[in-house]
């Protein structure tokens, strides 16, 4: 955190809109990032960045500038969003990342056809709307991940600093998302066709 | 892929994120080169990075003043909730009072009621004011309370100050105290006395004296005229 980071939200805990507006500015897509990685879908995504820097600005007060602001906008962001599934009463999509490991616990893999590499599916359906219906598939800890990354362009030990996790953890969500997520682009352009 | 590809996965994401050591790099080329399913799949992994990237995920530009309007709307609403419960709560205690008025006119208007019912007797039953009446009896029945009251200025006037209870227990008086009494006492010598009773005539004022002192031997009189008066006294009888 740097010292005009600081200023900004001492200025904003004393009630200048204008600092808490600053701050939005500047964590915005990244908070929209996370939302979009927990939630899956960018209208739910806009909803919670929204309501958590409602929270935000609530309870700005009570940030104590122990922690990075980051790390405390993160923590509200994804209970925000996990408080919104559990209402919505939606299920993680864990289950459908269960196949990714068999009986033995081991990663499972299918031998690639050809006919259904990346390239060949992308050619032929429209690849935007393809990625977002299979990223909502995906598990929130991958998903998170993946568009932290490959979506937002952020490095290993920036996901970790943001997310606290190790950069191990990170390699092997990175890892293991994407493989998922390729498997689930391919099912989805076959059902497609 | 078989299961020494698995070791690879990891390793081929880290190449095509540029986050490879070297010696990763050359252990991952060897394989590479021999393993077309690994191939494939870092293939796959690069377009795969290639078309998240065209993911556009921005919120709309004025994303943080929508934020502030929709902050500034909840304060208004907060406020608008509290006048709102302020105001209801000001309903709600002011028909209370009403109530609670209401109830208390309802209740003295009762008690006015009954008062007008059941007469003055009954206000001071009505008021809880625990305090006995005079004559001793609370009984919304007048008059049976009027005749008690006249039966006992009766007893009062003719017994004076003897109660019931004194001549409750005393015992009757026999022939011979009551010869000497009346002798003794009253000067009556012109006595007619037989087994049960003493008859004789005296003055008004003795016979309101003799009774008292006879206490329970029945007496029997008789007017003569109007100072003396003719008096049985029974002496065994009950």
């Amino acid at each position: 955190m740097n010292l005009n980071e600081d200023a900004i939200i001492k200025k904003a805990q004393k009630g200048d809109n204008d600092s808490f507006e600053l701050l939005i500015v500047a964590f915005q897509d990244k908070a929209y990032a996370i939302a979009f990685g927990v939630m899956g879908n960018t209208h739910d995504a806009y909803d919670m960045v929204q309501e958590s820097f409602i929270k935000v600005y609530n309870n700005l007060n009570k940030f104590n500038f122990n922690s990075s602001f980051n790390t405390w906008l993160y923590r509200i962001i994804k209970n925000t969003c996990i408080d919104q599934l559990r209402k919505n009463n939606r299920k993680k999509t864990l289950s459908y990342d269960a196949t990714y490991y068999n009986n033995d616990n081991e990663l499972s893999f299918q031998i690639e056809d050809k006919k259904n590499s990346m390239d060949a599916i992308f050619e032929k359906k429209d690849s935007i709307s393809l990625i977002n219906s299979s990223l909502e598939k995906l598990s929130h800890d991958h998903r998170t991940v993946i568009v932290l990354s490959d979506i937002k362009g952020y490095d290993y030990q920036e996901i970790s600093e943001l997310l606290k996790i190790s950069l191990g953890t990170v390699k092997s969500r990175i890892s293991r998302g994407r493989r998922r997520l390729a498997e689930i682009i391919r099912e989805e352009g076959t059902i497609l066709d | 892929m078989n299961k020494q590809c698995l070791l690879h996965i990891e390793q081929i994401n880290m190449l095509i994120d540029g986050t490879i050591s070297n010696k990763d790099n050359q252990k991952l080329k060897i394989h590479l080169s021999t393993c077309p399913d690994c191939q494939m799949y870092k293939k796959d992994m690069i377009t795969l990075k290639k078309e998240l990237s065209l993911v556009s995920l921005t919120l709309p530009k004025h994303f943080s003043n929508q934020v502030m309007n929709e902050i500034n709307n909840r304060k208004k609403q907060k406020i608008i909730k509290f006048n709102r419960f302020i105001k209801y709560s000001a309903s709600a205690v002011a028909a209370c009072l009403i109530i609670v008025v209401g109830f208390s006119l309802l209740n003295s208007n009762f008690i006015e009621m009954k008062s007008a019912e059941f007469g003055e007797g009954s206000r001071e039953v009505a008021s809880l004011d625990d305090t006995v009446p005079e004559n001793g009896m609370y009984t919304t029945d007048n008059a049976l309370a009027e005749e008690n009251t006249k039966n006992q200025a009766k007893f009062n006037e003719n017994y004076d100050d003897l109660s019931y209870d004194y001549l409750y227990n005393n015992k009757l008086i026999s022939k011979e105290d009551m010869e000497n009494l009346l002798l003794n006492t009253y000067n009556i010598t012109n006595m007619l006395i037989d087994d049960d009773c003493i008859v004789f005539t005296t003055s008004y004022d003795n016979y309101l004296k003799i009774i008292k002192e006879v206490k329970l031997n029945l007496i029997e009189e008789n007017k003569t005229d109007s100072e003396n008066v003719t008096i049985k006294i029974i002496i065994n009888g009950e």
